[in-house]
């Protein structure tokens, strides 16, 4: 990870929700406030994306904040990034109840086509700092579909099987393509 | 780090298999915990702000479900939750009396078990069960079970895996006769848990949904 320097927005943004995680981990309700009042625009934009529905993504909310209060203990602020930790844990947070509730996505996905003539994408737009530019950056530089296959993956909780059931591709070709595209990614983020 | 485990640290993060050989080697080798880590880390840049907030409730919901300061000796909600456990379980100790047939004997052992269930999230419920009958009544205090079903699970003396109970109302009280095979699991010193699950409760046999409150049952 690059060395930060102090006056960076952005880096201190990290260190005042780290220095309150740490304070949630003592049980700290304002600390838990000031953590919403830094995070929820994003997390919600999480929540928002995997349910695809307010009212969904607002009860998971519930939930995802009910458990950074339980396990703010286990985020290590020498070592993780804190948005990075958040983000993580609700995405996984939230993919947990849709897969609960017995509703994991199954409608058929049309990849796209391979030539990129679509409008920039709008998430490339909305860039924050950082690791965020960087994923966004070198999945655009994937085939359209490939980037589709890794993004679906992500924002609907899809597994192989899932994909290859949704996409009508032998579970093989969707393994190895998403296995290459994995590689390229790497090459591109290290 | 050779492709493969770098594919499969790649494959965990982001959820495209479910594998428990996976998971649990995350648990166990470093290495390969921080790769997944670094996968985790940048793909979680996936998610931009989508420009919209969350509306002005959300909070004051969340604050009402988050435990008062519970390092605190004797705070405020502890005793209003044993109080209400309390006062619940004497309320149902009088149903139960008075649902008991006219002409039926009473039991032999008068005071029937409760166990007081609480959680850090601020749920709680109380249960009544009386082996003589094998009737369990329960009186949810504070359970919101959202769009599913509340699941009660027995964990029983010196087991480890919890036993479903079944769904039950977790808006009013309710009074069950448990099966032989279900008394032979509720004895006190079991450990009673909820979990809330989809509709019609876990469909897996163990539960799927958070637990919220667990306690234990005592003789009274």
């Amino acid at each position: 990870m690059a060395i930060e320097s102090t006056d960076n927005p952005a880096s201190l943004e990290r260190a005042a929700l780290s220095r309150a995680l740490v304070g949630v981990a003592r049980q700290d309700r304002a600390a838990l406030q000031e953590v919403y009042r830094r995070t929820s625009r994003k997390l919600f934009g999480i929540c928002l994306r995997i349910f695809g529905e307010r009212a969904d993504a607002e009860d998971a909310m519930q939930d995802v904040y009910i458990t950074i209060w339980n396990r703010a203990g286990s985020f290590d602020p020498a070592r993780g990034n804190p948005i990075t930790w958040l983000a993580t844990l609700t995405r996984n947070r939230a993919i947990d109840i849709l897969r609960a509730s017995g509703r994991r996505p199954t409608a058929p996905i049309e990849l796209a086509a391979e030539v990129a003539d679509e409008r920039p994408d709008a998430e490339a737009q909305l860039l924050e700092q950082g690791e965020d530019a960087r994923i966004n950056h070198c999945i655009e530089g994937l085939a359209k579909s490939d980037a589709q296959m890794i993004r679906t993956a992500f924002f609907e909780g899809s597994t192989y099987a899932d994909l290859a059931a949704r996409i009508s591709l032998p579970l093989g070709t969707v393994k190895s393509r998403i296995r290459r595209a994995l590689l390229k990614l790497r090459e591109c983020l290290s | 780090m050779n492709d493969d485990d770098d594919l499969l640290a790649a494959e965990l993060a982001l959820g495209l298999i479910e594998d428990p050989a996976a998971a649990s080697r995350r648990a166990q080798d470093a290495d390969f915990a921080a790769r997944v880590a670094w996968w985790e880390a940048h793909f979680a840049g996936l998610a931009a702000p989508v420009g919209l907030e969350p509306s002005a409730q959300l909070w004051p919901r969340i604050d009402a479900r988050l435990p008062q300061n519970d390092n605190t000796p004797g705070n405020v909600l502890w005793w209003k939750l044993t109080s209400g456990a309390l006062a619940a379980v004497a309320a149902i100790s009088l149903f139960m009396l008075a649902q008991r047939p006219q002409i039926e004997l009473p039991p032999q052992p008068g005071a029937p078990a409760v166990a007081s269930l609480a959680g850090e999230t601020g749920s709680a419920m109380a249960i009544s069960y009386d082996s003589a009958t094998r009737r369990m009544a329960i009186a949810p205090i504070a359970l919101d079970p959202g769009k599913g079903d509340a699941e009660l699970w027995v964990i029983p003396v010196g087991a480890e895996k919890a036993v479903s109970l079944g769904v039950f109302d977790a808006r009013k009280p309710s009074s069950h006769q448990l099966n032989p095979a279900q008394a032979r699991l509720v004895a006190a010193g079991a450990t009673f848990a909820v979990s809330l699950e989809q509709r019609g409760g876990s469909p897996t046999g163990q539960h799927v949904g958070p637990i919220v409150a667990s306690g234990k049952l005592v003789e009274t």
